[in-house]
C-alpha cells in the first residue's frame, strides 16, 4: 500500500516531519516528481481560473499521483494553538481538501484535520492512521520521535534575506531557480524558512500559522541591519498584500525587492531585476 | 461624537437610527462613485479586494465630512476580512487623519461598553437606551427588507419599466428620514400597497423564472459594485433573489439568516464544504443547492477578484452546476469591470435560461 504526498503548498512545511513519522510507522510514501511545465498546464486545466499559481501546481501534482498511489494524504489545518494563541491556516488551505474531492472523484483521501479546539494534534494523527491497524501508543510514539528529531534546525547567516513561502522558494520551477541564480552570483543569503516554528509577541493581529514566521524574519532583518530583502510571491496570493504591507512597515529602512510570479513570468526579466537590485545595494553600501 | 462606518448598500438606513438613539451623530458619506473608488484604489495595496478599496474611499470621504470616530465590525477568523479594520486604520492614519477607532468584535465588546457608559453616565439608563435602540433599528430594518423583497417580486411584472425602482427609492428615502415607529409602520403599509398597484394584471399569471444570486456579501448588497444586478434582472423579466440583503447582513454572523435556515444550509453544504472560512462560502454553496431543490432556473455567483474563500467555492459551484445541469454564471468583479460587459454577459446568460425553459415546456 502506498500513500501519495504531492510536492506542493503546505507539505514543504511538514515534509521533514512527515518523512520521519511515516518512517517510524513503516508506511511507504511516494512524493510526486518536481514541478515542470506539464504539472502547471495540467493543474491550470483542472482548477478554477482565479486560484493562485502554487495551488494550480498542487492539483497537477495530485493528478500525477492518482495513477500510482492508493491513498492521497492531505492536511487541513483549521486551528492550532501556539503559546495559547489560536492560529489559523491559510483560508484557501482550509477549503482545499473539499476542492480536491470535488475535482477528483475516484481517489481515496486520507484527510488529517488539525483543529485543536476539538482535538489535539496527536489525537488527530491517531484518528487518521488507526485504520491501518496501529495502536494508539505506536502512533503517539512515532509522532513524538519525529517531532523531537525535526526540532532543531540549521541556522544560517547572510547578507540578504529572502522572504517567501517554501513552496515557492524551494520549488525550482515556481521560483524560476531564484536560489540557484543567487548562489552563482556569489551572494550569501538566508531564507525565511529557518524562522518557521518560532513564535514571537509582536503583530498579534496576524493569526495565520504559515505566515507569522515571515514577519519574524522581517523583524530579524530590521534588528541585524540586513542590507537587502527580497520578497517573492505568486499571483494572486490573497494573504500577500497584508503581509507585504506589514513587512514594508517593519523594514522601512531596508532595501526591498518585491517579486510576483505567475505562469508567464520570464526568467530573463527576473535576472535583470535581481542584478540591478544587487547593484543598488552595492552602491548604497559604498 | 460623530461616527461613521464602512458604507455598504442600504445598511445606513437602520444604522442611522441605532447611532442616533445612542446619542451619537451619524456621518453618512455619499454613495460610492467613481471618485471614492479611485481614492480607495490609490491608497490600498494592489491585490486587495474591491470591497476593501471602496470602503476605504468612503471612509476618507466621511472623515473629510467631519467624522471623528470609525466603527468597524470584525472577527478573528481565518479570512483576511479580520485584518481589514487594522489595515484601514493604518492607511488612514498614514494619510494624516485623526480619529477614534471602535472595533466591534467578541474580544473588545467590553471596551465598547465602557465607551457607551461614558456617554450616559448611568448603567440603568444605558441598558434601557441600548434595548430601545436595538429594537427600533431592528424594526426599521424589517420594514426596509419588506419593501425591498416586495419590489423584487413586483419588478418582473411591472407595467412600465423602471417604475418599481422609482417607487421603492421614494419610500426608502422616507424611511431613512423617519425615527418614529408609527411612521415606519405607515410607510410599510403604504409602500407595499403602492408597489402592489404597479403590477400589470395581464402578466400576473405568466411564468416568471427565478434566479438565485449567491456570492460575497458586499458584492451582493452594494448596488454600485454589482451594477444594480437585481434591478437589471427584474426589468428583463426575471425574479432575482439574492440570498443576502442588507437586513440579513445586519444580524450577527451565526444567527444572520435565522438559525433554522443556517442549520439547513450547513447540512446541505456538508457534502461539498465542511469548514466555514468566512466570506459567505458555506452560504454560497448551501443556497445554490437549496435553489436547485426549490426549482430555480439559474444561479449567478458574484465575487470580488482575489477573494480567498470565493475562489475556492468557484471550483465547487462549477462541479455542482455540471452535476445538476443548472446554468451558472460566474462574475468576478474588480475596479475595471464595466457596466456594458456586465449587461452583455447577463443577457447571454438569460438567453440560455430562456431556451432551456422552452425545451422543458
Amino acid at each position: 500500500m502506498k500513500i501519495g504526498i504531492p510536492q506542493g503548498l503546505y507539505f514543504y512545511y511538514h515534509k521533514d516531519f512527515l518523512l520521519e513519522f511515516f518512517d517510524n510507522l513503516g508506511l511507504t510514501i511516494i512524493f510526486s516528481s518536481d514541478t515542470n511545465q506539464k504539472t502547471i498546464e495540467e493543474g491550470s486545466r483542472l482548477t478554477p481560473s482565479e486560484i493562485c499559481l502554487p495551488m494550480k501546481v498542487f492539483f497537477g501534482h495530485i493528478k500525477e499521483l492518482t495513477a500510482n498511489c492508493d491513498y492521497l494524504f492531505l492536511i487541513r489545518l483549521v486551528k492550532k494553538y501556539v503559546n495559547k494563541r489560536p492560529l489559523f491556516g491559510c483560508p484557501k488551505f482550509i477549503g482545499l481538501p473539499d476542492l480536491v474531492k470535488a475535482v477528483f472523484n475516484n481517489i481515496k483521501i486520507l484527510e488529517l484535520v488539525i483543529d485543536e479546539e476539538l482535538k489535539s494534534e496527536e489525537e488527530s494523527y491517531y484518528e487518521v492512521f488507526k485504520k491501518f491497524g496501529f495502536s494508539k501508543k505506536e502512533i503517539l510514539d512515532a509522532y513524538k520521535k519525529a517531532k523531537e528529531k525535526t526540532k532543531e534546525k540549521k541556522w544560517e547567516k547572510g547578507d540578504i534575506l529572502i522572504i517567501g513561502h517554501p513552496y515557492i522558494l524551494f520549488d525550482r520551477r515556481l521560483s524560476l531557480e531564484l536560489l540557484d541564480i543567487l548562489k552563482t552570483m556569489g551572494v550569501k543569503f538566508v531564507t525565511s524558512f529557518q524562522f518557521f516554528g518560532k513564535d514571537f509577541d509582536k503583530e498579534k493581529e496576524v493569526c495565520w500559522y504559515y505566515h507569522r514566521h515571515l514577519l519574524l524574519a522581517a523583524y530579524w532583518a530590521k534588528e541585524n541591519n540586513i542590507s537587502g530583502i527580497i520578497t517573492i510571491n505568486a499571483f494572486p496570493c490573497g494573504t500577500q498584500p497584508i503581509i507585504d504591507e506589514k513587512i514594508k512597515k517593519i523594514c522601512s529602512h531596508n532595501n526591498i525587492l518585491q517579486l510576483i510570479i505567475d505562469e508567464h513570468t520570464q526568467k530573463e526579466a527576473f535576472i535583470t531585476r535581481l542584478e540591478s537590485f544587487l547593484d543598488l545595494i552595492k552602491i548604497k553600501q559604498k | 461624537m460623530k461616527a461613521t462606518f464602512p458604507y455598504m448598500g442600504n445598511i445606513y438606513i437602520p444604522l442611522k437610527t441605532l447611532l442616533k438613539e445612542l446619542n451619537i451623530e451619524p456621518v453618512i458619506p455619499p454613495p460610492p462613485n467613481k471618485e471614492t473608488l479611485s481614492l480607495g484604489t490609490k491608497y490600498s495595496p494592489e491585490l486587495m479586494c474591491l470591497p476593501f478599496k471602496l470602503t476605504l474611499g468612503n471612509l476618507i470621504k466621511a472623515l473629510e465630512m467631519g467624522a471623528d470616530t470609525i466603527i468597524h465590525c470584525s472577527g478573528f477568523w481565518s479570512c483576511r476580512y479580520g485584518h481589514y479594520p487594522y489595515l484601514h486604520a493604518d492607511i488612514l492614519r498614514n494619510l494624516g487623519y485623526k480619529f477614534f477607532h471602535i472595533i466591534l468584535k467578541k474580544e473588545e465588546l467590553k471596551n465598547v461598553y465602557i465607551i457607551l457608559k461614558n456617554l450616559f453616565k448611568k448603567d440603568t439608563i444605558l441598558l434601557e437606551k441600548i434595548t430601545k435602540a436595538v429594537m427600533k433599528t431592528y424594526f426599521k430594518s424589517t420594514v426596509m427588507e419588506a419593501l425591498e423583497r416586495k419590489a423584487m417580486a413586483v419588478r418582473p411584472l411591472e407595467k412600465r419599466k423602471g417604475q418599481t425602482t422609482k417607487v421603492l427609492n421614494k419610500y426608502l428615502k422616507k424611511l431613512f428620514r423617519t425615527e418614529n415607529i408609527f411612521q415606519m409602520k405607515k410607510i410599510k403599509k403604504l409602500g407595499i400597497r403602492n408597489l402592489e398597484n404597479l403590477i400589470d394584471e395581464e402578466k400576473r399569471k405568466s411564468f416568471v423564472p427565478k434566479i438565485k444570486i449567491v456570492g460575497e456579501a458586499f458584492c451582493l448588497v452594494e448596488p454600485y459594485v454589482n451594477f444594480n444586478i437585481v434591478e437589471k434582472l427584474g426589468e428583463m423579466g426575471f425574479y432575482a433573489d439574492p440570498f443576502l440583503t442588507a437586513h440579513s447582513w445586519l444580524g450577527f454572523h451565526s444567527i444572520r439568516l435565522g438559525n433554522n435556515l443556517y442549520k439547513k444550509i450547513k447540512n446541505l453544504a456538508k457534502e461539498y464544504w465542511r469548514y466555514n472560512i468566512g466570506g459567505e462560502d458555506m452560504n454560497t454553496i448551501g443556497h445554490t443547492l437549496l435553489a436547485i431543490k426549490e426549482g430555480y432556473s439559474g444561479v449567478i455567483h458574484l465575487h470580488p477578484f482575489g477573494c480567498l474563500p470565493q475562489t475556492m467555492t468557484q471550483g465547487i459551484l462549477e462541479k455542482i452546476s455540471e452535476k445538476y445541469s443548472i446554468p451558472l454564471l460566474d462574475i468576478s468583479l474588480d475596479e475595471h469591470t464595466s457596466e456594458n460587459i456586465m449587461e452583455n454577459r447577463l443577457s447571454a446568460f438569460l438567453e440560455i435560461i430562456k431556451r432551456k425553459i422552452k425545451i422543458w415546456q
